[in-house]
């Protein structure tokens, strides 16, 4: 069915033009720089990159970890979401969220936090030596192992909650036939749910392998004492502290290379999923019955503690460890209640200029960014889902690529984009707070589109079609009908930017400045120059910030959006 | 093949009750349906006798083997009763192929290859599917998936054969032409069957006895003629067919019916005095023009192809009738109701 256009074309190219602007132009920027070297097109960046052996070895090194974590995590996430949905171990309904969690705290965070517990002088490895009267620490978290762990932890949300999906969606009469055809627990597991979960759990590898390889915060914090570099600390490292003529045309060069690695994983999964094999796993649910329960008999005590372990782990220790640190009057005395103080609170609250300035900039940009993307994503997804207009399916591939791609990688392309004056006025958004929401707006754009396109393809054109037909013009058919039945979706889209632009880094770090500075940035920057009090105390503002954040969601949404 | 026994089984959630108390025999090689509204506890008796619900109390037995008793402890697994079952959704694996789906049974209980694929040819052919036997289920229709389920079903030759409202998801004509192959397939094997539907036409077509049920207990059990004739309650005589119910007194083992002008039918004796409600089918009513016997205002008259349904009034109470078309009736006529008073049953 053909829908005119209404008469205010105006909004729509706006619309059009400013994602295209703010998602698809920087992103062009970095492939164009990358192949351009002293004035002219050519290969000559990816020669001069790739013939530097660091840079190798920091590819190397991202295959690594992010490989590895993706393994470890896949498997472990998988196992975690099988036993929440498919037996009796007990506490599941508070294992169900309780998995979750660490999503409310930031990779660097959480690589801050394992830092404080198994550092060199790490609460753990104090607590190990001291027992043990060892001079050497019990595990030290930097380089290789030490980024895998915090990956690893980090990432069994993800695949939790993918593969939960997965399982829930699934239909119980699937494993029913199965049972009654004679297979006992595991039999069933193996033949029927684990080869029917393949699409899900590659889906959950393929998510966690891209967000591994991509990540800045997790890698700079735990790598760079022991010189242990991946590709996007490298890029940062040629914008930030390169200063040869050639760093920024490099660092472009390094930055295509890692979106292919990316891109190289998505394209295994459909490899693998080619043709019609994916309806082979089609697996539609019918009447929603409880799925059967596995005993686990004997093993369900050790799965418990483990479980328990794991949330330990995830979750209570690297917000304890930040806590502790945030109270301890200076670095070095011992974690007793008498050596506590508020001070650290008090100096980023009242006595760090840049820190409060920090607090400030990131709600002031967290608010402003997810309005823009509400509503801009809800016009785009109106285009999508409700014209015929010639091109809009690529409308949803423009808003989707800057979150696909690295934030390294993006906010290399916002400042190749913004980096120049405006001609005719000596202007220019680098060094202001307006390049970072501009690089706010593209890169959580996705956003702002699928949640609100999700609501409007459940709205049937017949609903908009009667109001028409009662005599309301467009404009009024969707004031009054469109607009207040895709209200929770454009809801739902202002906390998922709001929430992840609170507590960015990887974009913001390369994009910062004197007078500029976000929460993440300040965390890390405290973090970097050694003032350990400061940047806890700020990092535990963060995390109240953002547990806040997710439960107004949680309440607002009646439980729909936050965690 | 096997009988099947519930004693007084019953399941109960917390404080609510989805199965009371059910008695139930079905014999070796009966077809019997388990019919009722949504929510009358149907597929939780027949999900207790798979084995995927576990009962609060009361005895299941198949065969000669107790497979449920919580008195004493007793649950065996769903995959050690040797049933058969199919489901409402088909649940047809959809990464295997045809012949992988059928086999899985066998398979299981490790059965050699080369009888495997002679069995798999034999279930495959029953159902009519002999040369689909490649295909993968997104290949199929949903017909077609049906057989699948039904094959691999029987491909085991279990004991008792359960089938969860499988015939719901099919288009109308098809579901007849299953109906029949059904039937057909249960008399050439002799197999027990225990049918779950809330279509009474399908459980009146299919079963050699009806077990009808409401909110959790048996409403009644019998041929589907007895169901459809002798209702004994005025649910099973609602929910069986169409069918008018009419307010009536009980007097002196008879029931006087008002609306029909005072007429009086037998009662069995013993039946308390009072009011109470008589049932008629609407095909059981005869229209005329005569001036003798209760009359009745046309309301309203529905042309249904082979009849015609007719809406009366007789005072306060509707009634509807069911008669040939070649009946000449306009609205507004006022006819002449005739009556069998062999089909009026007292509920």
């Amino acid at each position: 069915m053909t829908r005119a256009i209404p008469a205010t074309p105006f909004v729509w190219a706006a619309a059009v033009a400013l994602l295209v602007v703010a998602a698809v132009y920087p992103i062009a920027k970095v492939v164009a720089e990358a192949l351009t070297r002293g004035g002219s097109a050519g290969l000559g960046n990816f020669a001069v990159a790739l013939g530097d052996e660091r840079n190798v070895l920091a590819l190397r090194h991202s295959l690594e970890v992010a490989l590895s974590s993706t393994a470890i995590a896949t498997a472990i996430g998988a196992f975690l979401a099988w036993l929440v949905a498919r037996t009796d171990l007990p506490w599941r309904r508070f294992f169900r969220t309780a998995f979750v969690l660490p999503f409310l705290i930031p990779p660097f965070v959480g690589a801050i936090a394992w830092l404080y517990i198994l550092g060199p002088v790490g609460y753990l490895n104090r607590l190990w030596m001291t027992v043990t009267g060892s001079s050497e620490p019990f595990f030290v978290v930097y380089g290789y192992a030490g980024i895998v762990l915090v990956l690893v932890l980090h990432d069994i949300p993800l695949v939790y909650l993918t593969v939960l999906g997965g399982l829930e969606r699934m239909n119980p009469e699937l494993e029913e036939a199965a049972q009654i055809s004679g297979s006992g627990n595991w039999r069933v597991m193996r033949t029927i749910t684990l080869p029917l979960m393949v699409p899900v759990l590659l889906a959950a590898a393929v998510l966690t392998f891209t967000s591994d390889i991509a990540e800045f915060g997790i890698p700079a914090i735990l790598g760079f004492s022991q010189g242990y570099f991946v590709l996007p600390v490298k890029i940062y490292e040629q914008i930030a502290r390169g200063f040869a003529a050639d760093s920024i045309g490099l660092a472009a060069a390094l930055a295509v290379v890692l979106m292919s690695t990316g891109a190289l994983a998505l394209l295994v999964q459909r490899w693998l999923l080619r043709g019609d094999r994916a309806q082979r796993y089609v697996v539609i649910s019918g009447k929603s019955m409880q799925p059967n329960c596995v005993r686990l008999g004997t093993a369900r005590w050790w799965l418990f503690a483990l479980c328990l372990t794991l949330v330990l782990a995830t979750t209570v220790m690297p917000v304890a460890a930040v806590a502790l640190t945030s109270l301890i009057r200076s670095v070095g005395l011992s974690p007793a209640p008498e050596n506590w103080s508020l001070r650290h609170f008090e100096t980023v609250l009242t006595g760090l200029p840049a820190a409060t300035r920090g607090i400030r900039n990131s709600l002031v940009l967290a608010v402003s960014a997810a309005t823009i993307v509400a509503v801009l994503g809800a016009l785009i997804a109106y285009l999508i889902v409700r014209t015929r207009l010639r091109g809009r399916a690529l409308l949803d591939v423009s808003a989707s690529l800057p979150y696909a791609i690295p934030g390294t990688v993006f906010a290399l392309g916002v400042i190749l984009a913004w980096l120049r004056p405006f001609p005719g006025v000596a202007f220019t958004l680098y060094n202001t707070l307006w390049i970072i929401l501009i690089a706010y707006v593209g890169r959580y754009m996705i956003f702002g589109v699928r949640p609100t396109a999700a609501s409007l393809a459940q709205v049937h054109t017949s609903l908009e079609e009667a109001a028409r037909v009662s005599g309301a013009g467009w404009l009024r058919t969707f004031r009054d009908i469109v607009l207040p039945l895709v209200l929770p979706g454009i809801f739902a889209a202002w906390f998922l930017v709001f929430i992840p632009t609170l507590r960015e880094l990887t974009v913001s770090i390369l994009l910062w400045s004197a007078g500029n500075e976000t929460i993440g940035v300040m965390v890390f920057n405290l973090q970097e120059s050694g003032q350990e009090g400061p940047g806890a105390a700020l990092a535990l503002v963060m995390i109240g910030l953002l547990v806040v954040a997710n439960y107004a969601a949680r309440w607002l949404s009646r439980g729909r959006v936050g965690y | 093949m096997s009988d099947v026994a519930l004693e007084s089984v019953s399941k109960h959630y917390d404080t609510q009750v989805a199965v009371r108390a059910v008695d139930l025999h079905v014999r070796d090689g009966e077809l019997v349906t388990l019919l009722g509204p949504s929510g009358c506890g149907k597929t939780t008796t027949l999900r207790m006798i798979a084995g995927f619900i576990e009962p609060t109390g009361g005895v299941i037995r198949i065969g000669s083997r107790v497979v449920s008793d919580p008195a004493r402890r007793v649950l065996i697994q769903p995959e050690r009763r040797r049933v058969g079952m199919v489901f409402q959704s088909y649940a047809v694996w959809p990464h295997m192929s045809v012949n992988e789906n059928v086999a899985y049974p066998l398979r299981v209980r490790r059965v050699p290859a080369h009888e495997r694929a002679e069995r798999v040819t034999r279930a495959l052919r029953q159902v009519k599917l002999d040369d689909l036997g490649g295909r993968y289920p997104h290949q199929l229709s949903g017909g077609q998936q049906q057989r699948v389920a039904l094959a691999r079903a029987l491909v085991m030759e279990p004991d008792v054969l359960l089938l969860d409202e499988p015939l719901s998801n099919l288009d109308a004509k098809l579901r007849e032409e299953m109906r029949i192959e059904l039937k057909g397939l249960q008399r050439q094997l002799g197999i027990t069957i225990i049918f779950v539907t809330h279509d009474q036409l399908e459980a009146m077509a299919l079963s050699d006895r009806v077990v009808l049920m409401d909110r959790g207990e048996i409403v009644q059990v019998g041929p589907p003629e007895d169901l459809y004739e002798r209702p004994t309650t005025a649910f099973a005589a609602l929910f069986v067919g169409t069918a008018n119910l009419l307010d009536a007194r009980v007097e002196r083992d008879a029931a006087e019916i008002a609306a029909l002008g005072g007429l009086r039918v037998p009662v069995p004796s013993g039946t308390a005095s009072g009011p109470s409600y008589v049932l008629v089918r609407p095909e059981h009513l005869t229209l005329g023009a005569s001036d003798d016997g209760p009359r009745a205002r046309v309301v309203r008259s529905v042309y249904e192809g082979d009849t015609k349904l007719v809406i009366l009034a007789v005072g306060e109470q509707e009634l509807r009738a069911r008669v040939p078309t070649t009946v000449p009736l306009s609205e507004g006529d006022s006819v002449t109701i005739g009556i069998d008073r062999h089909h009026v049953v007292h509920v």
